[in-house]
């Protein structure tokens, strides 16, 4: 038991409680919980969203990767951030401007339909349990490495943690623990990659001089994949997965309108990007003064190199503080996840379709607390599972699975004229279907190595991507044309027109009703 | 739905299908090229062998594409928000012949 994380520990759930206990008080009604009342500023938001997507993947899984395996594991964090042109470009302010509290939401703005908003939620809740597997996992070896807890019960101290904020303070919690996670992290990771750069004598170019001798290739791509189609569907995932991940694109309804998504969305990528540079550092620093073998010990897969960097060169209290500040971004993006899990549950499941969006605040409220638990236990389930995976790799399963089954639908549903209802629903099942059954197919759950160790994978490649991002978009077109809509040319155009209209004006935002009633009059 | 604006007439003034034809000019393209410059990274180190040649010292090509990209994405932000400008002003015209138009339906 190490008592100064310990005590950091504790300090860090402290805060975190106060912000739910101070946050529980201003959530009333279902706005309120759902996106914290669209009230945030856009510098909260791009901290927030920062908090959101800086992940124990970014964290503790790349600088692992870059530690162990040198350029290839940089791969993850160009995908990570150029994916956010997407999102600027495309997906954010409509989403802001046609949508309420959920993804499913925005597509039903177009299809006011049960199955549409059914299938959506499922899709939200399936990618929003796959990236907290990571999470978890990332979660259980540090509480591991400094408390000596095993995994299990590592698991459900977070597991319990984050159902709580989520339960009493909502969006409102959860936004503010991740804002203040983002400055503790980038705070954190500014401090090492100081001392990093400190230690190669203030030059990069020496820096690199010295990490070209690590070991044979380090500097180039190839150490890791060795296949190309591998790193090249890596990389497609990761690029558009970023817009189709709900758990990033809810925080667009937490701010009042479209421009203030497109500010927070630009502030987030300066944070976020800074952040990934950072993570050369991280890596090449616990790969030059922690070394490869320290690391694979304590953990397989590398997830432990940044906590071991810090304490290589600060001694206990960095690595405490440091292994606390790990501990806070998990925190932070847990509950961003569970939330909105449960939020498709709530919302799009049992207010829109079971109660015919008849049900009262309380009771989606209620149920929202109920679909937090049952998220949270899933993956608490799915994550003793992968134990031994690192933390960024499955991360990119859950982009590749954003970008298969939710992207299609939400760039067609703003784009393309002639998309369906039907198109709509066989491009997310496909997406989702694809993606899923090529995971498991696939070297990490068939593979010798994989959860079921039956040492012989039937799909290559290790992420879906490649294969089954062209799918969901094929099917996209396909499903229109299979299932034309029932309603008149006349009707489904104009149904069109509306979305075209409401997504690039911003005219009828959600949450701006009452500056809107003299626009119409 | 909600049937407070006659979204088929909207779509159909001329400030609007100016406004739309810029954005989607302006976006779609450049979000393209993007990706296919992005692409570029993985593909040439997946199946060349160009990146492995050091460029500056020790530093291979490789860092210098991964590094290019960050400096793009930064790059195309502000240029997204530079030109965001110009579309909310035509934003605003539109939302403005909006107006004119409900007006002269209410008193018609």
């Amino acid at each position: 038991m190490n008592w100064t994380a310990t005590l950091l520990f504790l300090g860090i759930v402290a805060i975190t409680l106060g912000i739910t206990w101070w946050a529980s008080r201003r959530t009333k009604s279902a706005s309120d919980f759902y996106t914290a009342g669209g009230g945030l500023t856009s510098t909260q938001n791009a901290l927030a969203i920062g908090g959101d997507y800086m992940s124990a993947a970014s964290f503790l899984g790349i600088a692992g990767m870059v530690a162990l395996s040198g350029f290839d594991g940089f791969f993850y964090s160009v995908g990570f951030l150029v994916g956010y042109i997407i999102v600027l470009f495309l997906v954010a302010e409509p989403m802001r401007n046609l949508g309420k509290f959920t993804v499913a939401d925005m597509i039903t703005a177009r299809y006011a339909d049960q199955k549409v908003r059914g299938v959506a939620a499922l899709n939200t809740i399936t990618i929003s349990v796959f990236y907290m597997i990571a999470q978890l996992v990332g979660a259980g070896a540090l509480i591991k490495l400094l408390m000596g807890f095993d995994f299990k019960w590592s698991v459900l101290i977070v597991g319990v943690l984050m159902t709580v904020y989520v339960l009493f303070g909502g969006m409102t919690a959860t936004s503010w623990v991740q804002i203040v996670k983002a400055v503790l992290l980038i705070g954190g990771t500014v401090v090492i990659s100081v001392m990093v750069l400190h230690k190669f004598g203030w030059s990069i170019g020496g820096m690199f001089h010295q990490m070209s001798t690590v070991k044979d290739g380090y500097l180039s791509p190839g150490l890791k994949y060795k296949n190309g189609w591998d790193s090249l569907s890596l990389m497609l995932g990761l690029v558009l997965g970023t817009a189709g991940l709900p758990h990033i694109l809810v925080r667009f309804f937490t701010v009042k309108n479209g421009v203030e998504a497109r500010k927070s969305v630009v502030k987030a990528t300066w944070i976020i990007g800074i952040f990934y540079v950072m993570t050369v550092f991280l890596g090449f620093g616990a790969a030059k003064f922690v070394g490869a073998e320290k690391i694979t010990a304590q953990d397989k897969a590398g997830n432990m190199a940044a906590p071991l960097l810090a304490q290589a060169l600060g001694g206990n209290f960095l690595f405490a503080f440091i292994c606390a500040v790990a501990f806070a971004t998990i925190l932070a993006v847990v509950a961003g996840l569970v939330l909105t899990g449960a939020g498709a549950f709530a919302h799009d499941i049992y207010n829109g379709i079971i109660r015919k969006g008849q049900a009262t605040e309380r009771d989606q409220m209620k149920m929202a607390r109920f679909a937090a638990l049952g998220v949270a236990i899933v993956s608490i389930l799915l994550s003793l599972g992968a134990q031994d995976l690192n933390v960024a790799f499955l991360v990119s399963l859950a982009f590749a699975v954003g970008a298969s089954s939710n992207l299609p639908t939400i760039i067609m549903t703003i784009f393309w004229k002639k998309f369906t209802k039907g198109g709509a629903i066989f491009s997310m099942i496909i997406g989702l279907a694809t993606a899923l059954i090529l995971v498991i197919l696939g070297p990490n759950v068939l593979g010798p190595t994989g959860m079921l160790k039956t040492g012989h994978a039937i799909f290559p490649l290790s992420t879906p991507g490649l294969f089954s991002i062209p799918a969901g978009f094929l099917a996209a077109i396909i499903g229109s044309y299979l299932f034309p809509d029932k309603k008149s040319k006349d009707e489904h155009e104009q149904a069109f027109d509306e979305i075209l209209v409401r997504a690039s004006t911003g005219i009828h935002v959600h949450g701006q009703e009452k500056e809107e009633v003299p626009m119409g009059a | 739905m909600n049937d407070e604006h006659d979204y088929k007439a909207i779509a159909k003034l001329a400030s609007f299908v100016k406004f739309q034809r810029q954005r989607i000019a302006f976006t779609v393209p450049i979000t393209l090229l993007a990706v296919v410059f992005y692409l570029g990274l993985p593909i040439l180190a997946g199946f060349t062998k160009v990146l492995t040649h050091k460029a500056i010292g020790d530093i291979t090509w490789a860092w210098l594409y991964a590094f290019a990209q960050f400096i793009m994405t930064w790059g195309l932000c502000m240029l997204y928000l530079f030109k965001a400008k110009s579309f909310d002003k035509t934003s605003a015209d539109v939302l403005d012949d909006v107006k004119t138009m409900e007006a002269a339906a209410v008193a018609a």
